[in-house]
């Protein structure tokens, strides 16, 4: 019983042909038969489809990455994937929508952990010190962003109230204020922490304060607002937060006030209007900024198909928010940016390698094993010279007669034809060996005996012979090419940063680190994983499908 | 009755060599016993001091041998070793040390002034038998010591001028057994001796000695049992029996392997310390942070490139200082050493004693405005779609290097280029292969390069570097240099500040006072910090975390002190 | 057939010959040499460095190094290590036990498996147990063996069940022969698994395709028909017949044998060769880099032939050929 089923697995397709079929198999070429064969492979089409949509994806990178895969974010930096939230306060449906993340870090085990956090979208404040309301609100009076200067104060307390000052106070600029420290715009923050390593950190570096206190039982901080900003000209936001801080120390440290902060700022030739101030403020009111993800939004530019300039995304969010669907690397860029850019090298490369790689080795090891003799003979040492030498000798060489910064593409064909290069020499002796056998059948030997030329016999009665072992051993190799791009960038010559590639990404999220605390830096591993099954499952299929006996002749 | 006084006589002789013998006590208080698990990343390359180079190497053998002055906490050779006193000449030319006496090498040989005279005179002064030359032994003359014994415990050195880096050189240097090996550098075949096969044949006047060493798993040792340190309670050390030192060659199979209990002290990298300290209350460790490490990464800028418009650039002190501006190094050390470092602003490391505050002044700190007022004070300009251009008006692009695989020197490239785009500058960034990388360094045939260089307390080992003729000078080789190179009479130009710190560094040897050796130094600090030949970076901080039961000597490790420090004194509970 | 030996052994000589000097030039030709190293260290001086290049050797022209080497080759001195000082085969040999270790128990897993698996999902084409072997595979295959060494050494240190790398414990000495040779396997376990999830894939997937194919050929609808034994027609005629690739293959992993895997070896902190050679690489330890080149050309020699003779045995039309 179990015997037949198998029988007519591998068989029996040429007897069960129907009737409609029939007509179709007598008067369709061969690629339609195959492509009609194809079609029945339900996973191979599957996986035609997936191939298909990855490529169309690496064409398109820029147009459907979210962020410039470039930008570098230190704030960000090993940020996970950004939470979308799907309702609001009140927990009614909305439009999807992110947090911007904050960076914070564990005072005691220096661990950076990120929370969200939003920024002000208009403020109305009472400068106290000229009495008078002022009103920042984005896209009005020429504001653009609004910054906020914060002042901590931490203290420490003895069980009887008694306080010594830990230094400070402490003042700092962000764009972003935490979900958790919205009341701060209001009222004083005050969080206060008995955690017995904060206290025992305490002892070395305020000895002399701590003294005039009893044993600290417990630690303070305090946040309060200090001052509101309005970026109101177009600059970097590294000058932004500059001018800030400028303006800051001129008032707090110095004991100015605006005009002579001004001054200050046209000496540093920053120009002086680019922020305005509400210094010490009472805020009445504030209306706070959520960061909606928009569709077909415009942002950095680009060249769609390398030549019309574009600036159109498909999904995208506001600064400084930064919509991370897969998180960010060390240096705060997005890894779902990257993947979408990466995949232009890492889905290329190793289909053109093994398409020079195949050529070399078929031709090479077609010839050895069919004229066999001296011919065999000297190709087959001479692969057996190039596979001793080794690779990474003949890349440093390489790599030290080529000029150091290379154009983009010229690096691109080179790592193709390197990784080619190493390859063939293992590829033409397996098929060497195949053709060695197949010389002798005897469909062969009278294809020979017909006096067909030697090429025509290889190539028409030999080689298809060998397609099982060259579609799986191709479809095998594809890992190997895009991982190895990776081991070429380290000799400079892969692909290198700051630019992008699943192998590269990959080979540089292998630590402890990444594997605990950034996970999501592996995704590459997981598109490299959908790749290979992809091929290979297509490459079943076609095997199947160019197979003669499937196609019913 | 004979055999009471075959005892007294015993007991008496005994005696009377532990009087003769000058033992060196050490304050420590520690417990017995135990085995002391530790690390090293590789396989050791040679157990001959003379021709091993890597730390892999060096790091073992530091186990077994002794020298004549030992380290304070500080990093200065202050403490006695095998000396047990030291002086200068009242010229200041020539250095007496007088060792220990009735001291034995580890298979029982007695250790005399001979063998300190043999080490340097035929071994360390010979540069045909040390891989590292004897450059470091010359005083300023380039002349080299005269070395003499003066009695049977005594021996000098006599430089032509005063030369203070002797109480570095000669006090660090290992002194080995001349019983053991005057054969082999009598008949020139040193070098191959006491490879990785001669486990068996060390002899050294260390804390431990070496049993054995299995290929990529271990190297075990064991007491030296004539070791010459007691402790205040007449303990002889080192407390802990055995010492493992487990061979593991990658950085996270180490920190697995302290997670599991395997090894009782790690020196964490600034990306790992966070998931240990999160773990250390719960395992019961100890964390330490040290101050910021004395080995520097920084950015050098050719002075001398095949192009001579490139090279207008790089001698423009103000472009090196738009770079010490606009490069973000706190971002750096946030996200690449967790918050676990320090910015560099001067060669010199705030860990060492030589370090000059003075040089705060400049205020150096990440400013992108800063950096572009520099870049307008060195005379260049903005075209209209941003990019920089110089007084001739030539775009400003160039090229930068590093060895690949290096991760902070990577994260450097890469602010650097962040760093420069937002003033305009297009870099041509390339990770590259760590030789490559050093052709074109000292070819001078680079742009810029990102490298580091491993460091000291004492500035003055840096000589290499500084002096005009040093092998290291890679940002401003003269052109007597090297007769191959393209560096001409023509296009050479010497600023004053360098040639004043060539200066210092040819002064600073015969500086016997210690203020007037620190104040050349500062000077130094202050020349570098205004002119910024080389643009430094930052410095992690010296990380490390250790078992509970594990006892140190000191209450807080630093850079200068290295984990290692006073080895013989650890114990266990 | 001893003759085609014979001939096939002679022919090797200029093979190796030839690889000697290619590689010698290469590795001259790439930029710096072993004293790189030296040259970055500020406190060796550049008389001293041209004192070592002396002493290395390193400052002759390429081809006079390169006649000395090979002369010296020719009386059986393969040279010293720069780094280590010892002659070069010395080094070989302490690494050689853990090499093979490694290597042949790998090839025995992952042949043991890849065979039997391959020929199962054949005759099961498109089953469910054929469709989790390909994907299995697949991922072991997607993997790269860094990350893979890495995931292995959390785990184990996680549940203990397997040793922190390492080839042996740290309590080995006092162990019974038997609890050293446990102890030896059960360090052996992670870098095999390693190594042989990489290569499984490849070789299950060939294996599976060639009987695949095999099963599709008339002999076999022949021998069915004419009521030969099932096992008969799959064992004696469908898979020797497929296995004609899978036997060149086994020829070059015979040549790999003692090549090491460097970043295997390296998480798992195994003392292999393929540390010391790419170390020796690294550092442009020239001699040591030849002789190791040379040892793993004579292997590949000696593989290639032994992969020619079982073609000539499993293919009898071959046989005909090469003879």
């Amino acid at each position: 019983m179990k015997k037949e089923k198998k029988n007519d697995l591998v068989t029996a397709t040429p007897q069960e042909v129907k009737k409609d079929e029939l007509f179709e198999i007598k008067y369709m070429g061969r690629w339609q038969l195959a492509w009609r064969a194809l079609k029945k492979h339900k996973l191979g089409l599957f996986s035609l489809w997936v191939l298909i949509i990855l490529y169309l994806v690496a064409i398109f990178a820029d147009f459907l990455a979210p962020n410039n895969p470039y930008d570098q974010r230190q704030d960000l930096s090993y940020a996970p994937p950004s939470k979308v939230h799907w309702t609001d306060e009140d927990g009614k449906l909305t439009a999807p929508y992110i947090y911007a993340w904050v960076l914070e870090r564990d005072p005691e085990t220096y661990r950076t952990f990120f929370t969200e956090g939003i920024s002000l979208g208009s403020v109305v404040a009472i400068d106290k010190t000229t009495g008078e309301e002022k009103t920042f609100e984005q896209g009005k009076d020429g504001v653009l962003n609004i910054y906020v200067t914060t002042r901590t104060i931490r203290y420490a307390l003895d069980a009887d109230g008694n306080r010594a000052n830990l230094g400070g106070p402490e003042y700092s600029t962000v764009q972003t204020v935490k979900l958790t420290e919205l009341d701060m715009l209001k009222e004083t923050v005050v969080t206060e922490t008995s955690n017995r390593t904060t206290l025992g950190a305490l002892a070395p570096s305020r000895f002399r304060e701590l003294l005039r206190i009893g044993p600290p039982v417990k630690v303070v901080t305090e946040r309060s607002l200090h001052r509101i900003f309005a970026q109101k000209e177009n600059e970097i936001k590294d000058v932004v937060v500059e001018a800030i801080s400028i303006v800051n120390e001129v008032i707090d440290v110095d004991g100015g006030d605006l005009e002579l902060a001004r001054e200050f700022l046209a000496e540093l030739e920053i120009s002086p209007n680019l922020v305005d101030v509400i210094q010490d403020p009472q805020v009445t009111d504030y209306v706070t900024k959520k960061y909606p993800i928009k569709f077909f939004t415009q942002s950095w530019e680009y060249k769609l198909l390398g030549f019309i300039p574009m600036k159109l995304h498909l999904v995208g969010t506001e600064l400084p928010s930064k919509f991370l669907l897969f998180g960010s690397d060390m240096y705060g860029r997005d890894v779902f940016s990257r993947i979408l850019f990466g995949s232009r090298v890492s889905m290329s490369i190793g289909l053109l390698a093994i398409l020079i790689t195949f050529s070399l080795g078929l031709s090479i090891g077609g010839a050895a094993g069919y004229f066999g003799g001296i011919t065999d003979e000297i190709l087959m040492r001479v692969t057996e010279i190039l596979m001793s030498i080794p690779s990474f000798y003949l890349l440093i060489s390489l790599r030290a007669v080529l000029p150091t910064s290379i154009p983009p593409h010229i690096t691109y064909i080179l790592i193709v034809l390197i990784l080619s290069f190493i390859g063939w020499p293992g590829m033409s002796r397996v098929i060497r060996g195949m053709v060695l056998s197949y010389k002798e059948t005897e469909f062969v030997q009278a294809a020979i005996a017909m006096g067909y030329p030697s090429g025509r016999v290889i190539l028409r009665h030999i080689i298809p012979n060998t397609a099982t072992y060259i579609i799986v051993s191709a479809t095998l190799s594809i890992p190997g090419y895009i991982l190895g791009e990776a081991g070429l960038s380290f000799l400079g010559l892969g692909i290198t940063e700051p630019s992008a590639s699943w192998g590269l990404m990959l080979s540089q999220a292998q630590n402890i680190k990444a594997m605990t605390e950034a996970p999501w830096l592996l995704i590459p591993g997981i598109f490299i994983f959908i790749v290979v099954m992809a091929f290979n499952l297509l490459g079943d299929a076609l095997r199947d499908a160019l197979d003669p006996r499937s196609l019913g002749f | 009755m004979k055999k009471f006084l075959v005892l007294v006589s015993v007991l008496l002789i005994a005696g009377l060599a532990l009087s003769a013998t000058e033992y060196k006590v050490e304050n420590f208080n520690g417990k017995t016993g135990g085995t002391f698990y530790y690390w090293g990343l590789g396989d050791p390359k040679s157990f001959n001091i003379d021709w091993a180079q890597e730390t892999s190497s060096t790091v073992p053998l530091g186990f077994i041998h002794a020298t004549l002055l030992e380290a304070d906490e500080g990093g200065m050779p202050t403490e006695s070793g095998l000396a047990k006193e030291w002086w200068f000449s009242d010229d200041g030319l020539t250095f007496f040390v007088k060792i220990r006496e009735g001291l034995k090498w580890s298979d029982g040989a007695p250790f005399t002034i001979d063998d300190v005279y043999w080490t340097f005179v035929d071994v360390s002064l010979n540069p045909e038998q040390t891989a590292n030359g004897n450059g470091s032994y010359m005083d300023s003359n380039d002349q080299l010591p005269v070395v003499e014994i003066v009695d049977s415990t005594t021996i000098s050195f006599t430089w032509t001028v005063p030369m203070v880096t002797a109480l570095r050189q000669v006090g660090f240097r290992t002194i080995i057994p001349k019983h053991a090996l005057s054969e082999a550098v009598a008949s020139g075949t040193y070098a191959e001796q006491w490879t990785i096969a001669d486990v068996d044949k060390l002899v050294g006047m260390g804390p431990y000695v070496m049993t054995e060493y299995v290929e990529g798993v271990r190297i075990a040792f064991e007491r030296n049992p004539n070791y010459w340190k007691f402790d205040a309670n007449g303990v002889q050390l080192p407390y802990l029996d055995k010492l493992n030192y487990e061979i593991i060659s990658d950085q996270n199979t180490a920190l697995l392997r302290f997670e599991a209990g395997e090894l009782d002290i790690y020196g964490p990298s600034a990306e790992q310390f966070p998931r240990l300290a999160g773990m250390a209350a719960e395992k019961g460790w100890v964390t330490g942070v040290g101050g910021p490490a004395l080995g520097s990464e920084f950015i050098t800028f050719n002075f001398n490139t095949k192009d001579p418009v490139k090279n207008e650039w790089f001698r423009n002190e103000y472009f090196r200082k738009a770079f010490v501006y606009a490069l973000d190094r706190q971002s750096i050390i946030d996200s690449l050493y967790n918050g676990l470092g320090s910015p560099l602003y001067g060669p010199v490391s705030p860990s060492s004693g030589f370090y000059n505050p003075e040089i705060e002044k400049y205020n150096y700190k990440y400013s992108i405005t800063r950096a572009r007022l520099e870049l307008k004070k060195g005379g260049f300009d903005w075209a209209p779609d941003g990019t920089l251009v110089d007084s001739k008006g030539n775009k400003v692009e160039f090229e930068l290097l590093t060895n690949a695989g290096n991760r902070t020197r990577e994260a450097i490239g890469n602010i650097v280029v962040d760093g420069a785009s937002k003033l305009g500058i297009k870099v041509n960034y390339t990770p590259i292969q760590f030789n490559t990388v050093v052709s074109r360094l000292l070819d001078a045939t680079y742009d810029a390069v990102v490298i580091g260089l491993t460091g000291s307390v004492d500035p003055g080992t840096g000589w290499n570097v500084y002096r005009l003729d040093g092998g290291l000078h890679f940002w401003n080789y003269p052109p007597f240099y090297n007769e191959e190179d393209h560096i001409t009479e023509d296009m050479y130009i010497l600023p004053d500040w360098e040639k004043r710190v060539d200066e210092i560094y040819r002064l600073q040897t015969s500086a016997v006072v210690d203020q007037d050796r620190y104040d050349l130094f500062a000077e130094f600090q202050m020349l570098f910090a205004e002119y910024q030949p080389v643009v430094f970076t930052m410095a992690q901080n010296f990380l490390y975390v250790h078992k509970g039961d594990f006892h140190l000597t000191i209450p807080q490790l630093s850079p200068a002190t290295g984990i290692l420090y006073q080895v013989e004194g650890f114990w266990k509970d | 057939m001893l003759k085609y030996i014979v001939r096939r052994l002679i022919l090797a000589i200029p093979v190796l010959l030839g690889v000697s000097v290619l590689a010698f030039l290469i590795i001259s030709a790439a930029p710096g040499d072993f004293l790189d190293a030296y040259r970055m260290n500020p406190s060796i001086t550049r008389d001293q460095l041209r004192l070592l290049e002396r002493q290395f050797g390193l400052d002759q022209n390429v081809f006079v190094q390169y006649f000395k080497w090979l002369g010296n080759v020719l009386t059986g001195n393969f040279g010293y290590s720069f780094t280590y000082r010892v002659p070069v085969f010395n080094l070989v040999w302490r690494r050689l036990g853990a090499t093979l270790l490694l290597s042949i128990t790998t090839m025995i897993f992952t042949w043991g498996i890849a065979i039997p698996l391959g020929i199962y999902s054949a005759l099961h084409q498109y089953s469910l147990s054929d469709q989790t072997f390909s994907f299995l595979a697949f991922i072991g295959i997607s993997i790269p063996n860094f990350f893979f060494a890495l995931l292995w050494l959390f785990m184990s240190a996680k549940t203990g069940w397997f040793p922190i790398g390492g080839l042996i414990s740290q309590n080995f000495n006092d162990l019974s022969f038997f609890g050293k040779i446990g102890d030896y396997l059960w360090h052996v376990v992670g870098p095999m698994v390693t190594l042989g999830t990489s290569g499984l894939a490849g070789l299950m997937r060939q294996m599976r395709g060639q009987l695949l194919d095999q099963l599709r050929q008339d002999y076999v609808l022949f021998a069915r028909a004419k009521g030969m034994p099932e096992k008969n027609v799959i064992y004696k005629h469908a898979v020797r017949n497929a296995i004609n690739p899978i036997v060149t293959i086994f020829g070059y992993a015979l040549s790999g044998l003692l090549g090491g895997a460097v970043l295997t070896e390296t998480v798992f902190g195994w003392p292999g060769m393929g540390r010391l050679v790419i170390e020796a690489l690294n550092a442009q330890d020239l001699f040591l880099v030849m002789a190791t080149l040379l040892l793993s050309a004579v292997l590949l020699v000696i593989g290639n032939l032994l992969a020619d003779l079982m073609l000539a045995w499993v293919d009898p039309r071959i046989r005909f050929r090469l003879g």
